[in-house]
């Protein structure tokens, strides 16, 4: 089965780095780009992490000055996240440094951050400004990160991992000196390669902290993923580096441990269904000499519960074994999914013009119900058809087992009693 | 390392010509010869800096390499041969001329060799740098984290010695005022008259030494000819003692200077001296500096306010989003994917949250006709003519009702030729370029008036046959959510009248509808909205066209107007009159159960300055009273929000929300409706959103009205909205 069927567009380099360094708690990600790049990554990423706005012109309350060029002009342009530089003609021809560094003064007056990023558009990369010495020019003491080659046309998980290893590069210095310096009681990891561009990545995170921490194993920092510049300060105190998308945090983690010494455990893909979670916890457990004993009580729990659901489908329709299934995500996550569906679930690996169960993104989803409506297509990736999660979902972890087995109970396309 | 050498990076800039390689690959020799480890870097598209310590062979580029093997396989072993006694050569490599980024690609090829620890095996690192600083790729290796000393190659041509003036320039666009890091000239005699003179004047004014002077000699060619440095000819060549000179000079600290550039006015009459009627006063190092200085800031303009208009969107993406209203056209985006992701986002978001939260299916925003060449980092550095070419070739054969290409920031500034592309039409499709460039051709709006013109002439059909009780629909916005559910609305009553819609112009057409777009004898204007108005009078301008006063209606009183004018021009004005009775009907009873819980509620309007009768009159008309109507109306532009001159008095303009807020607290009415959200008060007032797009027909406010009673049952403040300050704790 072909992937002719789809076409949709998918991010590339760029947005995944913007992701990435939005994806930590109070920093700021100055996008040296045309407005045209902009609107997006402001837009989504104040929904994909709940926080105030950044910065607002006029907030709620005060009187708005009268529309005009220059108020709008305040490089964050009515959105609350993601300045630009608003790169026009004359930036191409004459180079961006005036408006970067204009930037960078507006946002050192009005604008409290703990780390600066600088994302380069493709079209900016191809000017060659030299923004870091110009960057540590107005920021001597902060952590900033330039990332000058977005990747053109490269999937967006490159732009994510590159954006993580310039970060710990570039940033290293300034942040890892604001650790404590003192070795943790419990045993301490770090996770790499999430973002906040993965779904459900709050609840995830949460669930590899719940189902880590019920081996007495504490996680330090979540890079770029909801954490603070505090904790990356402590990364180099973990005991041990974990990296769930080898495709975003293979080159971080290997970095840290070049300069570190930290080892790292490099999963082949996210700890997706019962047999993962668990080979993941036994994994790491062994390597930092934790006890895994409560974390089965629950997993065994838990699987009891999922053996009651999906037998009851299973007597009465034979499902959900044989079902076909289509993932398209990225390509680890697609091989977590393949397995727990394959070897758990007893289903089978379909292609997007013949599955049952569809697990994409909205925009896949959309576009194959135009050609066919026999499947369920169930959201597992970003972009999204609109529903706002409030309760934070997960798909790693026990709790995300259980909650994959009830999509693809639910997704079933024939009668259930 | 050598022991007790310290590490050190040269950079040898001058205009193409004018012997930098010649100059570098003997300087690396002569180093050579006293035993330091050197690795020599060229850093010009034509990769023949280290033939001659190569023995004449040419070495794979690092842009070759990551073109043809990928980034991912690439290693430093591909690029990297050793050379004469030893040394190390590399050449970084480019595009052919006139196509790609050849500055991109020397950023690129830095970045590949960072990823090794390279420069730091070696004692001197000599980079051989194209002619100037052309842009800034091609500075990367005057950047402080690469170049610790910058030479200048020139002769006394002119030219040459611009070249030089220019490369402080850059220098100095780096440095300031802050660093030292030329370390003087090296001068490369042409015997032309006066040549020394020359050189003297211009390293005076700009105070660097003259560190060698380079003869010219016969032995320069003799050496090329034998595919060697001049170093390693046999015999006691007084050339040599030039580069042994400049070789024992880089062993030891070096003296470097600050960049004074000259202005190019008095480059002119410095270096031309004698030969210019002007006075010649050579002007100390320390005046030109002063001089420069102040030129500075208007060149890197660290104290200047940039002033520049901002540009809201892009221009690829406002041509991007109204050529794929082409139901049958491919649209191909000549970009990296990200340019195309965002604009597929921004058509297919509608489309997304109809079957979120109506089931409705929306196929031309949820699977646009848009395609991406997907740009790559080999295109961006070799051009991407060639996979452009292949993307039209394959759209074409798709048959298709035309090809539509648009270019990104990307593609417009490595130069790629859009235009030519239309050279690939066919008797059937044609093949239509838009240059937006990205934004370098204006924003999102001048991006769509492009698209729009440009389809308009290629497509439409000047001597197309009348087609007689027709229509066109002109300039919807078509990636509105109910913009198909208000053509539907129209195209009923269109029907019940007799007259068929020809083209929806920009809205929902192939591209034989368009062609056929003069058929229509009448067009309608979707909106008057200021793009619309500015496609209604190219259209008229450009192609005759005539169009019906009024634009698609909203609400009752508009509907009947426009019915009634549409039946005047097609004869059928008693036909109008009927279906305005029916129509009417249906509206008097949804207003008057609407009426029996809104009868005497008192409301307050907040609009913008655009007509709003159809919403007043159906407050009017359900028993409702206004206690305020307020017009933002920030550019003070003549008032146009009614039509009833009686209304006139009732209006106040205002300039502040925060002005609107107090009199809404001090009035008390029973419903808010406003252009802007409003933030609701401790009341049980139902608050409610002008929607910017209103739905079409004599229903439009009606089914507003409707929803306030379904508010009023529900909309009061929920104590969710006392934990603001809860969120700030949690989440700050």
């Amino acid at each position: 089965m072909t992937e002719s069927s789809l076409k949709s567009i998918t991010p590339d380099g760029i947005t995944g780095s913007v992701f990435v360094t939005e994806g930590i708690k109070n920093s700021i990600t100055l996008l040296n780009a045309p407005m045209g790049c902009k609107f997006y990554h402001s837009s989504i990423s104040q929904r994909l992490m709940p926080r105030p706005p950044m910065y607002l012109p006029a907030r709620e309350g005060e009187e708005p000055s009268e529309v005009n060029f220059s108020n709008l002009n305040d490089w964050f342009f009515r959105q609350g996240r993601v300045p630009c530089t608003w790169l026009d003609s004359h930036d191409y021809v004459y180079g961006t440094a005036d408006k970067v560094r204009e930037a960078l003064e507006f946002i050192r007056r009005n604008v409290g951050f703990d780390i600066l990023c600088i994302a380069d558009s493709p079209g900016a990369s191809l000017i060659g400004d030299d923004l870091r010495e110009l960057c540590s020019g107005i920021f001597p003491d902060k952590p900033t990160v330039v990332l000058e080659t977005p990747g053109f046309s490269a999937d967006h998980w490159d732009g994510a991992s590159a954006a993580i290893e310039a970060l710990l590069v570039q940033a290293g210095d300034r942040l890892f000196g604001s650790g404590s310096g003192q070795k943790h009681d419990a045993p301490t990891v770090n996770i790499i390669g999430m973002s906040l561009w993965q779904k459900y990545s709050e609840g995830n995170i949460d669930e590899i902290k719940r189902i880590l921490g019920m081996c007495g194993i504490k996680v330090g920092c979540v890079l770029c993923a909801g954490c603070s510049a505090e904790e990356l300060g402590n990364v180099p105190e973990a005991d041990l580096n974990i990296v769930l998308y080898p495709e975003i945090g293979t080159a971080g983690a290997l970095y840290l441990r070049k300069r570190f010494g930290t080892e790292c455990y490099i999963c082949d893909g996210p700890p997706v269904g019962f047999d993962a979670v668990s080979r993941f916890v036994h994994d790491v457990c062994g390597l930092l000499g934790a006890s895994h004993e409560a974390f089965d009580e629950e997993m065994a729990r838990s699987r009891a519960l999922a053996w009651y659901r999906i037998n009851g489908i299973h007597s009465a329709t034979g499902r959900p074994n044989g079902t076909l299934f289509y993932v398209r995500s990225i390509p680890s996550e697609e091989r977590s999914y393949g397995r727990f569906f394959t070897e758990y679930l007893g289903m089978k690996q379909g292609g997007p013009d013949d599955a049952e169960l569809v697990f994409a993104d909205a925009n896949t989803i959309a576009e194959l119900m135009l050609s066919r409506r026999e499947f369920c297509g169930i959201e597992t990736a970003n972009p999204s058809m609109g529903y706002v999660d409030v309760i934070p979902k997960c798909t790693l972890g026990i709790k995300g087992a259980l909650f994959l087995t009830e999509q693809v109970l639910n997704g079933l396309m024939t009668a259930m009693v | 390392m050598s022991e007790n050498i310290q590490h050190l990076e040269l950079a040898v800039y001058g205009k193409g010509g004018i012997g930098k390689s010649t100059i570098s690959a003997n300087l690396t020799a002569a180093l050579a010869q006293r035993g330091l480890r050197v690795l020599q870097i060229g850093c010009d598209p034509k990769h023949d800096s280290t033939r001659a310590l190569m023995g004449g062979e040419r070495i794979p580029t690092v842009l070759d390499v990551l073109r043809d093997r990928g980034k991912e396989n690439a290693v430093i072993e591909d690029v990297l041969r050793s050379g004469y006694l030893g040394c190390g050569c590399i050449e970084a490599g480019g595009p052919q001329p006139g196509v790609g980024c050849a500055g991109r690609g020397i950023i690129s090829a830095f970045e590949f060799l960072g990823r090794y620890s390279l420069r730091e095996s070696y004692d001197r690192v000599i980079y051989d740098v194209l002619g100037d600083v052309v842009c800034g790729g091609f500075a990367v290796s005057v950047r402080r984290e690469y170049a610790d000393a910058v030479f200048l190659v020139t002769s006394g041509e002119y030219m040459a010695l611009y070249a030089a003036n220019n490369i402080l320039r850059g220098i100095r666009n780096f440095d300031s005022d802050r660093y030292a890091r030329v370390a003087g000239i090296i001068y490369n005699e042409r015997k032309l008259e006066d040549e020394d003179g020359r050189v003297k004047r211009f390293a005076d004014a700009v105070g660097l030494p003259v560190l060698a002077k380079v003869p010219k000699s016969e032995a320069f060619a003799l050496a090329e000819e034998k595919n060697v440095t001049l170093m390693q000819l046999e015999g006691d060549l007084p050339e040599k003692k030039v580069f042994e000179y400049l070789a024992e000079l880089v062993s030891s600290p070096l003296k470097l200077h600050k960049a004074n550039p000259l202005s190019d006015e008095d480059h002119e009459r410095i270096v031309l001296g004698n030969e210019t009627s002007l006075s010649v006063s050579v002007p100390a190092p320390e005046a030109a500096e002063t001089q420069d200085a102040a030129q500075e800031t208007s060149v890197s303009g660290s104290t200047q306010k940039v002033t520049r208009r901002p540009l809201y969107g892009c221009a690829f993406n406002g041509a991007a989003t109204t050529a794929v209203h082409l139901t049958d056209a491919v649209v191909i985006a000549h970009g990296p994917k990200a340019c195309a992701f965002y604009t597929w986002q921004n058509i297919s978001s509608p489309g997304r949250r109809n079957i979120f939260n109506r089931g409705v299916l929306m196929p031309s925003s949820i699977s646009p006709n848009f395609e991406s060449t997907d740009i790559s980092h080999n295109e961006a550095v070799f051009g991407g003519m060639e996979l452009l070419r292949r993307s039209v070739r394959d759209a074409l054969d798709r048959k298709p009702g035309a090809v539509i290409v648009i270019s990104t920031c990307v593609s417009g500034i490595i130069g790629d030729d859009l235009s030519s592309i239309e050279e690939m039409s066919t008797d059937e499709v044609p093949v239509i370029a838009l240059a937006t460039d990205g934004d370098l051709a204006g924003d999102y709006m001048e991006g769509l008036r492009m698209a729009q013109e440009t389809i308009l002439q290629r497509l439409v059909d000047r001597q197309a046959p009348e087609v007689p009780m027709s229509v066109n629909i002109i300039g919807e916005t078509a990636i509105a959510s109910n913009a198909d559910s208000n053509f539907a609305v129209m195209e009923r009553l269109l029907g019940m009248m007799g007259i068929r819609v020809n083209c929806r112009c920009f809205g929902s057409c192939t591209a034989s509808e368009l062609r056929g777009l003069l058929s229509a004898p009448v067009n309608i204007l979707a909106a008057n909205t200021s793009d619309a108005l500015e496609l209604k009078e190219y259209l008229e301008k450009n192609f005759g066209c005539r169009f019906l006063d009024a634009p698609l209606p909203i609400g009752l009183e508009a509907t009947s107007e426009w019915l009634l004018s549409l039946g005047d021009i097609f004869g059928c004005r008693e036909k109008a009159r009927e279906i305005i009775q029916q129509e009417r009907r249906m509206y008097d009873e949804a207003v008057g159960r609407a009426a029996s819980r809104l009868r005497g509620k008192r409301v307050f309007l907040t609009a913008i300055n655009a007509r709003t009768d159809w919403l007043m009159d159906t407050v009017l008309d359900a028993g409702m009273e206004f206690c305020h109507i307020g017009v933002l109306n920030y550019m003070r532009s003549p008032l146009i929000v009614t039509e009833h001159p009686d209304r006139l008095s009732m209006i106040t303009e205002i300039t502040s929300t925060a002005q609107t807020e107090e009199l809404r607290r001090e009035l008390r009415p029973d419903i808010v409706i406003s252009a802007y959200t409003v933030p609701k008060g401790d009341d049980d007032v139902v608050y409610d959103v002008i929607p910017m797009l209103p739905d079409l027909g004599m229903l439009s406010a009606v089914m507003i009205l409707q929803r306030w009673i379904s508010l009023m049952d529900t909309n009061r403040k929920g104590s969710w909205e006392n934990d603001r300050e809860l969120f700030e704790k949690y989440y700050s």
